[in-house]
């Protein structure tokens, strides 16, 4: 599915990663955790194709990112992957519902039907009521949902999250981890989770550490 | 109170992009007190000098330095809220820490004052280094004046203090929901989206009703100075009022844009105008105006330029000068011969001149003015009368008792009186030889051609030399001497100076008032058009910085950098286009309003103008997509 072999990754004279590995399978979900700086989120970036590493590559499905244009990148993730930030970064003039409708649409659907795919998303998720608010209005937690909903409208092969409960209390941290690997595992999607809580990680089927900018070595890691 | 100081210091001066800000706040400041001084000073001496309209000019002299005021607390405000989400966040933060909204206030102040104190010290030699090199500029021969080139000391204090002052306001303005949302423990769920007001649409169409009516209404000879200044409120109102209404304008384009937006790029792009509406126009205010001005100031010109004085002055600066001397037939020759050596003097036409009645006219009663020349004589001294036959008399075609003449006299002047600005109803001496006239062959003429010309106000009749039997008058007739001096102005001087007293139908008052106005119309776009380009590309580059991260973002999602691009130009052309082109269409109205009660034609509608802001509307909007969706950068992406 996803491969990331030997990464490197510096920014300027800083080192962000050093050779990191890992690889994610269709179906199973992943916490990647680590100290601050241990290189977590430049490692996430680098699986989604948003930065380019160094050295190393990333393949997802047999296809190296690195060596496609930015265009093609860009298209690859769309079709392919799914991303949620800590903040859900959801884009603040849009409603939620032509937030979450936003990859479908950049992918040709039409309005209409990406409006009601959407729609039927934020229903599953608890948060209908707010689908015609700007972001701005709702609440971290809906936000954080819908930022999920995005993320899976269009059943991506891997979804990504960059600490996506790092801004929530408890109870949204659980619900919006809940929303998030229901709907993974219903797709069959590949997941891989950024975060520092144990509780988060506990909802997945793997660890992995990250450290000084490598994978530390686990019996499943060198098994692979 | 020191630490509240000391922070805000730091604060103008901590890091790069802080230190950028406070370069960007003083070189505003600097722009803003230099170019307003500058206007005032120039707005002083080309009017007030100008020796015409007197009353008029003080008016026009606020007028333009109100013009100048309202971009510069544009940009003035615009750059004192640069990177407005971080510095809020900053000052939320003190907020947190406890400190009072007063003294955060007043570090939001400290910091800005420093910078806007320093800028607006340095827009002194600024004002006077460009004073200097405007004063190099010639006005069509106009000397400046330097006690007139000067900024009144209450104009000193409130320049210095008022930009000081809309920029340290602005800087401690209440925080905006972004900084409330930041200091709430659970993010906002306040609705940030605020829809202008529909009271901003009220100076606008109250100023274009007024346009209107005065467009409409016919105006007799006589315009009051109440209608006038009515007016004149009108016009300001339509132009400062488009300011106002155009947010409201943009949120109902987006309005509509977000019904029938289909794509992502529409739906980005239209959901962005109408959660800020006013933000790009904020920032092309100042264009706007320009645009208002260049449109608009075209009939405060043309009415001038309408005026017979000035149509005079302009012949006079454009192609030649023309005087006039009057002399007795016997001194004629004499004056000729120290005219034609007098420096500045090129060409010296001498018309015997006559006065001649008609039939059985009592000539005590009526008599009418007749030169005595040939076609080629009348061409060469100015006079343009195209249907003239050698040999014939020309008759002018207003008079009546002229046209069914068969025969009158001519009789000699011989006491020459000065221009005969009219003819005379006390003739000077009609002691003078007369002659027989034979008016049956006579061509007529449009009398316009034998009335405005060089020798002022004309005749109404013109004799061939060779007429039958007038050779004893034009011996003894005075002549008028059609003196011609190369184009410019002191023809009237270099004559006196020579002792030779001389008359000149142009009043340059009215001319070089004219031209004052037009040399600051241009000097205000100029200085606008500065004041314009700063304001963009300091907004411009904040604004990209500020969606750097939100641009990041859409990127991971996949949005292709084409889509975050087209959408950018999107958001950032309509508002331009809707500004500039509704500005110049405003302008032109507001113009054609103040032309009405001049009786002049109305301006044609300013193809060429539209048609630049609508290519400089796309350019502008063109420039804002620089940067967006390029590959983002480290501190963009990363967050662990």
């Amino acid at each position: 599915m996803l491969t990331a072999r030997h990464l490197t990754l510096s920014y300027g004279p800083t080192p962000a990663l050093r050779g990191a590995s890992l690889h994610l399978e269709a179906g199973e979900s992943t916490a990647l955790m680590g100290a601050s700086g241990s290189g977590k989120s430049s490692l996430l970036h680098c699986l989604a194709g948003v930065l380019v590493p160094d050295t190393g590559d990333v393949h997802l499905d047999g296809v190296a990112l690195s060596g496609l244009k930015d265009r093609d990148r860009s298209r690859l993730r769309l079709e392919r992957i799914g991303v949620v930030f800590q903040h859900g970064d959801l884009v603040p003039e849009l409603t939620v519902i032509e937030n979450v409708a936003l990859p479908l649409q950049l992918l040709g659907v039409k309005r209409a039907e990406a409006r009601r795919r959407a729609q039927d998303l934020l229903a599953e998720l608890g948060v209908a009521d707010v689908a015609d608010r700007r972001t701005s209005t709702v609440s971290g937690g809906q936000a954080q949902r819908a930022a999920v909903a995005r993320a899976v409208v269009h059943e991506p092969a891997v979804v990504l999250a960059d600490e996506p409960t790092g801004a929530l209390d408890s109870l949204n941290a659980e619900a919006v981890m809940d929303a998030l690997t229901t709907l993974v595992r219903r797709t069959g999607a590949a997941l891989l989770v950024v975060t520092h809580d144990n509780l988060v990680a506990s909802h997945l089927d793997r660890l992995v550490t990250l450290s000084d900018g490598a994978v530390v070595p686990t019996g499943q890691e060198a098994a692979r | 109170m020191t630490s509240v100081l000391t922070l805000g210091l730091r604060l103008a001066w901590g890091t790069r992009e802080q230190r950028l800000r406070s370069v960007a706040v003083a070189v505003a400041s600097a722009l803003g007190s230099g170019s307003l001084l500058l206007v005032w000073a120039i707005a002083r001496d080309r009017l007030l000098g100008a020796g015409a309209f007197h009353s008029e000019a003080g008016f026009v002299v606020v007028g333009a330095v109100l013009m100048v005021a309202l971009p510069v607390v544009a940009m003035v405000a615009t750059v004192a809220r640069l990177q407005t989400r971080g510095r809020e966040e900053r000052l939320a933060n003190l907020r947190r820490l406890g400190l009072s909204a007063a003294r955060t206030r007043l570090v939001a102040a400290v910091e800005v004052g420093v910078a806007s104190a320093t800028g607006v010290l340095l827009g002194i030699p600024l004002y006077l280094g460009l004073g200097w090199l405007t004063q190099r500029i010639d006005v069509t021969g106009q000397p400046w004046n330097p006690y007139l080139f000067t900024v009144p000391t209450y104009g000193w204090v409130g320049v210095l203090l008022g930009v000081l002052v809309v920029a340290v306001l602005v800087a401690a303005w209440p925080p905006t929901d972004q900084n409330d949302r930041s200091v709430e423990s659970d993010r906002g769920r306040t609705d940030d989206v605020r829809r202008p007001g529909l009271w901003r649409l009220g100076p606008l169409l109250l100023g274009l009703a007024v346009c209107g009516w005065s467009v409409l209404h016919t105006f007799g000879d006589y315009v009051s100075d109440a209608q006038a200044y009515v007016i004149l409120v009108g016009v300001a109102l339509a132009g400062f009022g488009l300011l106002l209404a155009a947010p409201v304008l943009v949120r109902l384009v987006a309005d509509v844009g977000v019904k029938v937006a289909r794509g992502p790029v529409t739906t980005i792009a239209t959901r962005r105008l109408q959660a800020r509406p006013g933000s790009v126009l904020r920032v092309v205010a100042t264009l706007m105006a320009v645009l208002v001005v260049l449109a608009g100031a075209r009939g405060v010109i043309a009415a001038f330029q309408d005026l017979p004085q000035y149509e005079e002055a302009e012949r006079s600066f454009s192609q030649e000068q023309v005087a006039e001397v009057s002399a007795s037939a016997a001194e004629a020759a004499g004056i000729v011969a120290t005219l034609n050596e007098t420096p500045g003097v090129e060409r010296v036409i001498a018309l015997p001149m006559t006065l001649v009645t008609i039939e059985d006219q009592d000539r005590d009663d009526e008599s009418i003015l007749a030169a005595v020349a040939t076609c080629a004589e009348l061409k060469d001294a100015g006079a343009r009368v195209p249907d003239c036959v050698e040999g014939r008399l020309l008759v002018g075609d207003s008079r009546p008792d002229l046209l069914t003449a068969k025969s009158g006299t001519v009789t000699a002047l011989t006491e020459p009186q000065g221009p005969y600005l009219e003819p005379p109803d006390e003739l000077p001496n009609r002691e003078g030889p007369s002659a027989g006239l034979d008016l049956s062959d006579a061509v007529t003429v449009p009398a316009d051609d034998l009335y405005d010309w060089g020798v002022e106000g004309g005749v109404h009749l013109v004799i061939p030399p060779d007429a039958a039997e007038i050779g004893e008058v034009v011996a003894a007739t005075d002549r008028q001497l059609v003196v011609h001096g190369p184009p410019g102005r002191g023809l009237t001087t270099t004559l006196d100076q020579a002792g030779i007293w001389s008359y000149s139908a142009y009043d340059t008052a009215d001319y070089d008032f004219g031209q004052s106005m037009l040399f600051l119309m241009w000097a205000l776009a100029a200085v606008l058009f500065v004041l314009g380009l700063f304001t963009v590309t300091v907004a411009l580059v904040d604004r990209a910085a500020a969606r750097r991260q939100e641009n990041a973002s859409l990127r991971a999602l996949g949005t292709s950098p084409g889509v975050l691009r087209r959408a950018q130009f999107l958001e950032a052309v309509v508002p331009v286009l809707l500004g500039t082109v509704s500005a110049v269409l405003v302008g032109w109205f507001g113009g054609n309003a103040y032309l009405s009660f001049g009786l002049v034609d109305p301006l044609p509608v300013p193809w060429l103008l539209l048609a630049g802001s609508v290519l400089g509307s796309f350019v502008v909007a063109g420039l804002t997509v620089f940067g967006i969706g390029s590959d983002s950068g480290p501190e963009d992406v990363r967050r662990g």
